[in-house]
């Protein structure tokens, strides 16, 4: 008898955990839109990617969520909505091209109240499966633990890449940064890492090996890289960094190089060489374009009035330096350039642009816009900007563009803070990007929809299984890159490939 | 007799409430430069390497030492449960024997110093005890299994691949202790195999969780996990291990003795009282000659928390009750409070004023003591921001650290990250209230200017900016801003004249090694 009682004690229990969330069949209509986290509202989402879990940031009892399109529905409870994935994955499909209709309601003192309800557009251009990202603290100087991790953007899987601790020990750290992909292919990966067991690992098709890039002849090892299309080349651009600290300025952090130049890395020969060296001209940020004919990059024109390179001088004049986007000619068969040919006069605006990406398509380029330097993470000014390449693409009447909109801010994708890192995805209709756009210190990567004409939508953020993720996570992702698939080394082959001696190269000059 | 035997747990509850007697500051420090926050999130963080769950623990129990005497009861209460289940574990007789490993607890605490700003473990003013612990339970669990169904030798197996994971160090310790009590099993086969198989799970499991299951922890680390590192600049201080290695070895020898009677005769019973007697009065000199008694070292902890509660009379009077040559420390913090005061010309010269080096076994830096606090009560607002990043990146993420920065956004204007940081407090138990508190400043933040703490900082912040570093030397940093501050008071005058004047006069190099 007593054993009927627990047992008959614990199925109601157990009914009651499970019990479905339901509308409310009374409530007061608010004119107002729910206040969540992460601001889902209005926002166009590939068809493949994992629920956009939410959060409503407001005092209340109770919350219920429907989430409905073409029939299918699903209804979440409490006040964190966390759609069943299984559920999600059937009611995007069935709302691709159209759209979700998102209702909130609230319940406080037993009383409910429902909101204005949003919707969220499903586009039927699917998305990357996978990003990967590095897992920073938004830090000066110190560092601690550093990650490089992938994500599967269907799901909330998560997995480190590399991880630093696996090298650092209390006499020395190690950074690890600049991860980047052969055309999405997590197979054909490199990155580096700085002071212990320092080097640059190169991961093609199932080979891994360590690269020494240290030479006499270099400003640094390589440092921003960018992986030909097609061969085994990668640009560098060459750096040598300093690092400086607004005493009132909200932008806090400035990190400028003094001297930085372009190089070729031949994977196979392990041979460098010079592609840009000009004098009084920082080299900076190569990007391939999808032909690997050409070679984008930023180039500033700064000239030392000191005899030499002057940290305290680049320090003071340090919003007079202004980035350009330039190009130049690449013959695969040569492996030669061509001279340098100015894409975008950013200075001729007073401004200063960083980081070029050019779409799968090869028509539009994508870059970021501050007022000075190449440090744009931490310039809240720094917005995205994109333009149109043409064959007549030989161009510095930036006016004339701006004004035929062939150069124009990617409004739609921009806020009023921070957006600057950008990759595309492999079919071109996504581009993640970095953004402090919530408050203005930690970055988070954000998606927008970029359609035939080059219009972006509204973007939304990396949805996390906890909402509360982001709010509570004091480290920024750095350098988000679509992926085709995941990495499959582990933190411990990569941390044991990285104590291994780095193959030394060898450098032929220009 | 009863009270008799009582008596030693009544020790292991004084040994700790002695913390709170002699050492407030400490434990308040110490509960400043933790966190622990009530969310599945914080745990998730923690377990990313072994021993996460000891470490959560001892975040947990730090938070505590809020109330200093309340932090020290729980430990005292803690270690008392420690003498209880030792004794039980070995069948120990004498139950002061088992307070021994208690008084190396007592001096984890007591010679930190310095280190409690630099150690980066979580937690780690109860890891030790809730480790030993745990160590203790297990023994005590696989002494009472039965000795039949390969119970044990599972156990030993069993509690190592789980308790590494959880407790890390301790985890592994509790498998060698399984190994040395197997002494007592019957045969010995089993006693051999129980030994192998607790050498080859203390090898083996912590390789394992390396190579499938961490990447937080380099391999040449994997056995020590969960104990704290005292190194600075990659330079050990391995005097500070001694604690740790006296706790390890009695408890191991009391399993290796377990059980081994002295025969009573008349003379072996003198011997072994005198023994005793002698290793008591050992470990109590010990105790009391390890103990950190800087007297600098203590004028700044005290000093920290009067500034903290705004309490500048009192930072003044902190400065007479220890005698000897100050730090810049000190110094620092005086000057600040008579600077608030309003009495820097008047006063200053009647302070004592020096540069004693703080004792301690590593160059410390104030950027990474007292100098984010100076910074911000000196409205050098971003450079506080900075360093409590630096320190948050390196050191691990404090309640300390997260006020400040509340603070620094705040008084920047920068409202959404100051809530963020908020959000993080109102998340502990018992900073809530504060971070309530100065949620309102983001609501409304006029009514800053009515804030006793944040309204004088607010006429010093600058308008104009400088593209600079202070390469880690505060007071020089301090006096450079004092100095360039556009039509700056007579009492900033004062004070950076007066600073340059005594490293003029005292040839003290103005550079922090």
């Amino acid at each position: 008898m007593k054993t009927r009682h627990i047992l008959l004690l614990l199925t109601v229990a157990l009914l009651t955990a499970c019990r479905q969330a339901q509308v409310p069949a009374v409530f007061q209509q608010l004119q107002k839109e729910a206040p969540i986290y992460p601001d889902y509202a209005g926002v166009t989402i590939p068809v493949n990617i994992a629920p956009l879990n939410f959060e409503l940031l407001l005092t209340a009892d109770d919350a219920v969520a429907r989430f409905s399109a073409v029939g299918h529905e699903i209804v979440c409870g409490g006040l964190k909505m966390c759609p069943d994935i299984d559920e999600w994955r059937a009611l995007t499909a069935a709302a691709t091209g159209k759209q979700i209709k998102v209702e909130v309601y609230a319940e406080k003192d037993g009383k409910w109240v429902s909101f204005m309800p949003f919707s969220i557009e499903v586009s039927p251009d699917s998305i990357d499966t996978w990003m990967s990202y590095r897992m920073i603290s938004p830090s000066y100087v110190s560092y601690e633990e550093l990650t490089i991790n992938q994500r599967c953007l269907e799901t909330f899987d998560e997995e480190v890449i590399v991880d630093n601790m696996l090298c650092t020990t209390e006499s020395g750290g190690q950074c690890v940064n600049c991860h980047s992909y052969q055309q999405w292919n997590p197979e054909r990966m490199q990155f580096h890492a700085r002071q212990t067991h320092g080097g640059t690992l190169i991961a093609y098709d199932g080979h891994v090996e360590k690269v020494n890039m240290q030479h006499d002849s270099l400003l640094s090892a390589g440092v921003y890289p960018a992986w030909h299309p097609t061969e085994k080349l990668i640009a560098y651009s060459t750096n040598k960094t300093m690092q400086s600290f607004h005493t009132t300025d909200l932008n806090k952090i400035e990190v400028q190089d003094t001297e930085s130049d372009l190089i070729l890395y031949d994977v196979d020969r392990h041979e460098v060489r010079t592609i840009e060296q000009q004098p009084n001209e920082l080299e900076i940020f190569p990007c391939w374009s999808p032909d690997g004919r050409w070679l984008y990059f930023c180039s500033a024109h700064f000239e030392y009035k000191t005899d030499s390179v002057s940290l305290e001088e680049m320090t003071l004049r340090a919003k007079e330096v202004k980035y350009n986007i330039y190009r130049k000619s690449f013959d695969a068969q040569t492996r030669l350039f061509g001279n340098r040919e100015l894409v975008f006069a950013a200075d001729s605006l007073g401004m200063s642009a960083t980081l070029p990406r050019i779409s799968p398509d090869g028509r539009w380029l994508l870059f970021t816009l501050g007022e000075w330097g190449c440090f744009h993470i931490w310039h809240h000014d720094a917005d995205l900007w994109m333009m149109e390449l043409s064959d007549s693409t030989s161009l510095n009447h930036q006016a004339e563009m701006i004004n035929e909109k062939t150069v124009q801010p990617l409004d739609e994708a921009n806020s009023d803070d921070t957006e600057s890192y950008h990759s595309w995805s492999s079919n071109g209709r996504w581009v993640v990007f970095s953004s402090r756009r919530y408050d203005g210190n930690f970055t988070r990567p954000f998606f927008t929809h970029i359609d035939k004409d080059g219009h972006a939508s509204k973007p939304f953020e990396l949805p996390t299984a906890d909402p509360d993720r982001h709010r509570q996570l004091l480290k920024s992702y750095n350098v988000p890159e679509f992926m085709k698939g995941p990495v499959k080394l582990s933190p411990q082959e990569v941390a044991n490939a990285l104590k291994t001696e780095g193959k030394p190269i060898s450098y032929q000059s220009k | 007799m009863r009270v008799n035997r009582s008596l030693p747990y009544l020790f292991a509850l004084l040994a700790a409430l002695l913390l709170a007697v002699f050492e407030p500051d400490l434990l308040y420090t110490a509960e400043e430069h933790s966190l622990f926050l009530d969310t599945p999130f914080f745990l998730e963080q923690q377990m990313v390497r072994a021993g996460g769950l000891l470490t959560w623990a001892g975040c947990y129990l730090t938070q505590f030492f809020y109330y200093p005497l309340l932090g020290a009861t729980i430990l005292g209460l803690l270690w008392a449960f420690l003498v209880w289940i030792i004794r039980y574990t070995f069948d120990i007789k004498s139950p002061w024997l088992a307070l021994f490993p208690v008084l190396c607890l007592l001096m984890t605490i007591t010679t930190l110093g310095y280190w409690v700003y630099y150690l980066k473990l979580p937690g780690v003013l109860f890891d030790a005890t809730l480790g030993t612990i745990v160590a203790m339970a297990l023994v005590l669990l696989y002494r009472r299994l039965p000795d039949r169904y390969f119970l044990r030798p599972l156990l030993i197996a069993l509690s190592t691949c789980i308790t590494y994971p959880l407790f890390g160090f301790y985890g592994l310790w509790a498998t060698l202790m399984m190994g040395i009590v197997a002494e007592h099993n019957r045969t010995k086969t089993q006693r051999l195999s129980a030994v192998v198989l607790a050498l080859l799970s203390i090898i083996a499991v912590p390789l394992l969780c390396y190579h499938y299951v961490y990447h937080e922890t380099n391999i040449v680390n994997i056995y020590w996990t969960a104990l704290p590192v005292y190194s600075v600049q990659g330079a050990r201080s391995f005097s500070y291990y001694t604690p740790y290695i006296l706790l390890v070895v009695s408890i191991c020898l009391m399993a290796v003795f377990m059980g081994h009677e002295v025969t009573k005769t008349r003379r072996t019973s003198v011997v072994v009282k005198v023994c005793r007697s002698v290793g008591a009065l050992l470990t109590l000199t010990a105790v009391v000659v390890s103990w950190n008694r800087d007297a600098n070292f203590h004028r700044e902890l005290a000093m920290q928390r009067c500034i903290e509660k705004q309490a500048w009379e009192e930072v003044l009077s902190t400065v007479h009750k220890w005698k000897g040559e100050p730090t810049r420390a000190v110094c620092m913090m005086q000057n600040l409070a008579l600077y608030r005061l309003g009495r820097t010309g008047d006063e200053i010269f009647m302070y004592p004023h020096g540069a004693a080096r703080p004792n301690a076994p590593f160059p410390i830096q104030s950027v990474h003591t007292i100098g984010k606090q100076l910074y911000l009560q000196y409205g050098v607002v971003n450079y506080c921001y900075r360093w409590c990043m630096e320190d948050g990146v390196e050191y691990g993420w404090t309640v300390e650290r997260l006020k400040l920065m509340a603070k620094c956004s705040l008084l920047n204007g920068e409202m959404a990250v100051a809530q963020r940081f908020l959000n993080l407090l109102k998340k502990t138990t018992f900073h809530r209230g504060w971070a309530k508190r100065y949620e309102t400043f983001v609501h409304q933040p006029q009514f800053m200017m009515h804030d006793p703490e944040l309204a004088p900082i607010l006429p010093l912040l600058r308008t104009d900016d400088f593209l600079t570093s202070d390469q880690s030397q505060l007071e020089m940093f301090l006096i450079e801003q004092l100095i360039s501050t556009p039509g700056n008071t007579r009492e900033q005058r004062d004070l950076a004249n007066f600073i340059m004047r005594y490293y003029r006069r005292n040839q003290h190099p103005l550079v922090e090694k």
